[in-house]
């Protein structure tokens, strides 16, 4: 059974069914609203809900799968281990003769020189092509890339070190959202398969939410939540959260993820202009705020507000939309007191009047609407194992692919070398290899 | 000068240089491959300055969009194989390469205007992983590309005799670089795949999202994964190899294309 679990072929079935179940999940629609995959998939609905199709890469037969794949490393690492390690710290040096002319790889050489003048040389030889030698007298050993095999079990390792920190995010992280409305402060957060909030030690504050644009276009270039952590009332840290620049604190994490304009609006800013006497005045108001017209019997108050102003067919004035396409205020006006009129007043056709012949014009000039910010807050104390696995993932597959682990034996009997070697891998470029210090050795 | 023209331009010295190859491949010897070599260079110069040019005009990496990420997929495959040409003394592989650096570059030409235009960076790709990510890929991806034509070849080969396919490398050389370019491609693949997943943190405090382009990077690292592993420890080798590399290719392209096309995800900017 271990035995099995910890076979190559196994890997490569694991491999083959985790690519195959993955596209599926592709093509298929993931974590969407129950009633709109009813109707998308019919009768395939029931089938597909049962296999967990609809949250594939969450089902319980993929976390298997996955669990699987973990294991599989795990024990093919633990398999590999112990013979890579005896392989390049006690490979075997001496040999016997017929050992090194069954290698795949073998040559030898007659010379004249005496024996012990041409052993130095040969080690000589060896090292300059880049080989460790170990061997001595009669018996020469030379092994050369033995990091490419360490790469191997770094590659594993950091494989199921990353498979590990995915499981240690699955299980304690917490991921959720907040939306916080400028002006606000919020110190719990819903996390998302979860009705009931999750409790923060401290609190955040939006102070200012702005976007930015590029120079003359409407183009978005940054979004900027302005935020300042508090515990205990005090404030900790004031800082900015940007797309690409999170807030860390304690062990949550904090990205702007989306943001709109809540109803309410901070401020109108509106110009009155005397019709008769040509006196004009400013005002920045808030909403339901009464304000006086200097020197007149005459009072003044916005009664409401909408972004995108539209009539249904009552002629009932509603917003259209959230966006400030026809951003339109309702004034009411009052004179010793009493109610006198009432119109709507819009900052895109600012002649526009509906209550004609007033002694005073009304035109609104701007306003400030209260954007509320969307957060993402997540706590995921896998990231570290990722971040590791990952680093030594791209370290151990460099190590082992771009080099191969060789061995080459020397062996002197009487008048003649004996010269065996052998490739790990890459037979082709080992041949070139083995060549060349055949050559050389032939020269010296 | 406008830049779109340069590419235009660009896409035409490709073409040439594959007619000069596809010529010098059914004809005798090897003279026109003289031709092919210095047109294919005075392309890829072309195509370098486009690109730097564009870069300085943009204030960002030519990689924010599918017009701009076609170009330099293209540029990729050339450099790649500019590289292994060189290295391994592959210059006959160009015959087969060039068409297909030809495609990338003509198929960002045909895009609608729309599509074509220098755009600012939306905010989540104003990021310094945004190089580093879209490099890596591209790089591993052009690197596939040559052990697809490798494996097509390989393939080619073992139905076919004839003295002009004589001009290709061995089928043992064929099966050397397709090893080769699969090796640098998994470990430029495996890059982009975690720089991406760090971008991604960094983004939207996710590292893994099963985003569809996600997936399909991963279904494609898996399909290589298969390969090393039935090449390195199974002794798989020729015509089974060349199969998996021609099956990790259009993995390649679906993750690259299809995925943009067929499917939607938080890779949506990419159209």
């Amino acid at each position: 059974m271990i035995k099995k679990l910890a076979s190559i072929k196994f890997t490569i079935v694991l491999f083959v069914i985790i690519a195959i179940t993955s596209i599926v999940g592709t093509l298929i629609i993931q974590q969407a609203d129950v009633d709109f995959l009813k109707q998308r998939y019919g009768v395939l609905f029931q089938i597909f809900n049962f296999l967990g199709i609809f949250d594939l890469y969450h089902s319980w037969w993929f976390i298997v799968l996955l669990v699987l794949l973990t294991l599989n490393i795990l024990t093919c690492s633990i398999d590999r281990l112990g013979i890579i390690f005896r392989q390049i710290i006690s490979p075997p040096i001496k040999v016997e003769l017929s050992y090194i002319t069954q290698q795949k790889f073998n040559s030898k050489i007659k010379f004249k020189t005496a024996p012990n003048l041409i052993n130095d040389k040969i080690s000589e030889g060896l090292e300059k092509f880049g080989y460790a030698v170990l061997g001595k007298d009669e018996n020469v050993f030379g092994h050369k890339g033995a990091w490419s095999r360490i790469g191997v079990i770094l590659v594993h390792f950091s494989f199921f070190l990353i498979l590990v920190g995915a499981a240690i995010g699955g299980i304690f992280g917490v991921k959720g959202n907040i939306e916080i409305a400028e002006g606000e402060k919020v110190s719990q957060f819903y996390s998302r398969n979860s009705q009931i909030p999750y409790p923060l030690d401290f609190s955040i504050y939006l102070k200012k939410f702005t976007v930015e644009y590029y120079p003359d276009t409407q183009r978005p270039k940054s979004f900027i939540s302005e935020v300042e952590i508090s515990e205990k009332d005090k404030v900790v840290l004031d800082k900015k959260i940007e797309v690409n620049h999170p807030l860390k604190y304690k062990k949550f994490s904090f990205y702007q993820s989306s943001f709109g304009t809540s109803e309410k609006v901070e401020y109108i800013a509106l110009t009155v202009k005397g019709v008769r006497n040509k006196e004009v005045f400013s005002f920045k108001v808030k909403l339901d705020e009464e304000f006086n017209l200097p020197k007149t019997d005459f009072k003044a108050k916005v009664e409401d507000f909408l972004p995108d102003f539209a009539m249904d067919e009552h002629m009932k004035p509603f917003s259209k939309s959230e966006e400030s396409n026809n951003p339109a205020v309702l004034i009411s006006l009052f004179k010793n007191d009493k109610f006198y009129v009432s119109f709507w007043a819009f900052k895109n056709f600012p002649e526009y009047h509906v209550s004609k012949g007033l002694p005073y014009n009304f035109y609104f000039n701007d306003f400030k609407q209260v954007y509320y910010s969307g957060l993402q807050v997540t706590k995921d104390p896998g990231v570290p194992f990722i971040y590791i696995g990952s680093g030594l993932l791209l370290l151990g597959l460099m190590f082992s692919l771009l080099s191969y682990y060789r061995r080459v034996w020397i062996k002197i009997d009487k008048d003649t070398i004996y010269i065996g070697g052998y490739a790990h891998r890459n037979p082709v470029h080992f041949e070139k290899e083995f060549n060349q210090i055949i050559d050389k050795f032939k020269q010296t | 000068m406008n830049l779109h023209n340069l590419f235009y331009i660009t896409t035409i010295v490709y073409f040439f240089t594959a007619i000069f190859y596809f010529i010098n491949l059914i004809s005798q010897g090897n003279k026109f491959i003289k031709f092919a070599r210095i047109v294919v260079l005075l392309g890829f110069l072309l195509h370098t300055v486009g690109l730097v040019l564009w870069t300085i005009k943009a204030q960002h990496a030519p990689f924010s969009n599918m017009y701009e990420s076609s170009v330099f997929f293209s540029w990729a495959i050339v450099l790649v194989y500019l590289i292994l040409s060189y290295t391994y003394k592959w210059d006959i592989l160009g015959t087969f390469v060039i068409p297909l650096a030809f495609l990338a570059i003509g198929s960002a030409s045909v895009l609608p205007d729309d599509y074509k235009a220098i755009q600012p960076l939306v905010p989540a790709l104003r990021s310094s992983w945004l190089e580093i990510h879209v490099i890596s890929c591209m790089l591993g991806y052009a690197a596939f590309a040559v052990s697809f034509i490798a494996g097509i070849l390989f393939l080619l080969k073992e139905k076919r005799t004839g003295k002009n396919l004589d001009k290709l490398p061995s089928q043992e050389a064929l099966d050397t670089i397709n090893y080769k370019s699969v090796t640098l491609g998994f470990i430029l693949l495996t890059g982009g795949i975690i720089t991406g997943a760090i971008w991604a943190n960094f983004a939207w405090g996710t590292y893994w999202s099963w985003d569809p382009k996600e997936t399909w990077s991963l279904i494609t690292w898996l399909v290589y994964a298969i390969y090393l592993h039935a090449r390195l420890m199974r002794g798989w080798q020729g015509r089974k190899i060349a199969w998996i590399s021609i099956v990790g290719f259009l993995a390649v392209l679906f993750t690259y294309w299809g995925v943009n096309f067929l499917l939607s995800g938080l890779h949506s900017y990419a159209q």
